[in-house]
């Protein structure tokens, strides 16, 4: 559906700026794909690249087999309608009521005032506004007026929608419930969505596939799952730990002495993680029943990522010498990935 | 006061007026488009063009430069091109508006600036045209801020006119100076002071109470 191939932006001048290098993508019909970075990494200015509301410097932008690159600008402007955008902070119309906000688009397209009325009362029905059609956005919530926003860009029937950081403005709960209402139109009109954030907590709640970008370079690539557990990049693994934490707390460390070294009365600690399946393996009893370990428990949690399951144990193998090592054995040879974090010894 | 003043009072108020209505009305048809242009053709906007900015400018900043009074006097060979006469009601509407459009064009200009940019990006986004942004976006956004520029140009209108009576252009400037100036009768010099008070007033209280009805923040 949306293809970018080699996409750069240089922004010349004085303090010349390269945004993005050489950035491609591939994002099918019907997904939820999430670009996530930090404020500066050229998130902004990818998303933007998409609807060539900023040109890129070099590359192609295709979208359902145009290559936007290639348009005039009527014919851009043309091909901009099946482009629905929403933005951090909504960018309503604030002299228009919610239902001439929502019939903006369809206006500038030259549609009767009967054709728009049919066509977007059920939108607005979608989005649960339908008793706010003469309120101003002054008058509005923040999750109201983002309804707005995502009605108006539904209401050309978009192939796309680019959701620019639209739930940064908004408190948790009602960023839930736009997310939810995202993943809704997603899944009943088969739209694909793209959206930048820089809230891990996002893109585990609805992406299909996620992008993580730095310095205008795309780190890293592949389904929510993949990269939530088995993450490459320093970067990804700091988004990821602000919403799953993977490391130990330091108050668990507390009694403990940690050595890097097996060394003689220090038992090893052992990082866990499970996807899918592998959850219901019976770790722990397999341990203790096999090799008559006796494994404490320092920490844990599972997670429910794109309904897979996602689970980290940190564990402490005590016993005896050579069965902690078969333990340790035992443990590499499942499909799940563990990891010696050191050795320590309880210190009263 | 003899009927023969109020009579004089009256038709200075109707002359008032008249010159600050004509002034005005062309003022906002020359002058809102220039300021629209002064911020499309600005850096980074709809139709960025900076040697149409730039020039646009210039020109602007030379004529509020030029004092009112001076003005007046300097473009009287202009004023009777246009207006047949140099004398007269209808003659002082000419340096009036001369003066109003570039002042209404940089409030106007300041209106639109206000405007927060996502709301044309998001037009953009929507694939309107730069003539629709200007009259679907940007006007009716700063509307209630034009309806207020229009009110201080109307006040400032009225003050140049009565600076326009001084020199034979007629409006309560010109009696005020011939009957309560130079024949020391105070009740008209009174007279012509209340009326511009109470002129402006309304004025004022008008432009606010419509502004207030246009603003939807």
């Amino acid at each position: 559906m949306i293809e970018l191939k080699h996409i750069s932006k240089i922004y010349e001048g004085a303090n010349r700026v390269e945004a993005l290098k050489d950035i491609s993508l591939t994002i099918e019909q019907g997904q939820i794909y999430g670009i996530i970075g930090q404020s500066g990494a050229g998130k902004s200015t990818l998303i933007r690249c998409i609807n060539m509301l900023e040109v890129p410097t070099s590359g192609n932008v295709i979208i359902d087999g145009t290559d936007l690159t290639t348009l005039n600008e009527k014919q851009l402007r043309e091909e901009r309608k099946y482009i629905g955008m929403i933005f951090q902070h909504f960018n309503l119309l604030s002299s228009r009521t919610v239902y001439d906000n929502v019939a903006f688009p369809l206006e500038l397209q030259g549609m009767s005032k009967a054709e728009i009325k049919e066509r977007i009362l059920p939108i607005l029905d979608i989005v649960k506004l339908s008793d706010r059609l003469d309120n101003y956005p002054s008058q509005l919530s923040g999750g109201q007026k983002q309804r707005v926003g995502i009605a108006r860009a539904l209401a050309s029937n978009p192939k796309v929608l680019l959701c620019d950081e639209a739930t940064s403005a908004l408190d948790p709960q009602t960023t839930k419930s736009i997310l939810e209402l995202l993943k809704d139109i997603n899944q009943k009109l088969n739209l694909t969505i793209v959206l930048i954030t820089h809230e891990m907590q996002v893109i585990r709640e609805i992406c299909d596939r996620v992008a993580v970008i730095e310095g205008g370079v795309i780190l890293e690539e592949g389904t929510v799952v993949d990269v939530f557990t088995n993450p490459q990049e320093a970067t990804t693994k700091d988004f990821i730990s602000a919403v799953v934490s993977d490391n130990l707390p330091p108050e668990a460390l507390e009694h403990l002495e940690l050595h890097d070294e097996w060394i003689e009365g220090t038992a090893p600690l052992v990082r866990l993680k499970f996807t899918g399946q592998a959850t219901d393996e019976p770790v722990v009893a397999g341990l203790v029943k096999r090799f008559d370990l006796d494994v404490s428990i320092l920490f844990g949690g599972v997670d429910y990522i794109q309904n897979t399951s996602v689970g980290r144990l940190i564990l402490i193998l005590n016993g005896d010498r050579t069965k902690a090592q078969e333990g340790l054995h035992y443990l590499n040879e499942l499909n799940i990935g563990s990891e010696v974090i050191g050795y320590v010894r309880a210190n009263h | 006061m003899s009927e023969q003043i109020i009579k004089l009072l009256l038709t200075g108020t109707l002359e008032t007026l008249q010159m600050t209505v004509i002034s005005t009305v062309v003022a906002m048809i020359l002058g809102i488009p220039l300021g629209v242009i002064l911020v499309v053709t600005s850096k980074g906007h709809i139709l960025e063009n900076l040697a149409v900015n730039k020039a646009l400018g210039v020109v602007i900043n030379a004529t509020r430069s030029v004092p009112f009074i001076i003005l007046m006097v300097a473009i009287i060979p202009f004023t009777r091109m246009i207006a047949g006469t140099s004398i007269g009601t209808t003659a002082a509407c000419v340096p009036l508006t001369i003066a109003a459009i570039p002042f209404l064009a940089r409030l106007v200009e300041t209106s639109i600036k206000d405007i927060n940019f996502g709301v044309v990006e998001a037009a953009q986004a929507m694939g309107a045209s730069p003539l629709q942004i200007i009259r679907k976006v940007l006007l009716p956004e700063a509307l209630p801020t034009i309806i207020d520029n229009i009110t201080v140009l109307i006040v400032n209108l009225i003050g140049y006119s009565a600076m326009a009576g001084a020199i034979g252009g007629g409006g309560l400037g010109d009696i005020a100076i011939r009957y309560g100036y130079q024949r020391f009768q105070g009740d008209v010099m009174l007279a012509t002071i209340i009326i511009l008070i109470v002129l402006v007033q309304l004025i004022q209280m008008a432009g606010d109470g419509l502004s207030k009805r246009m603003n939807k923040k």
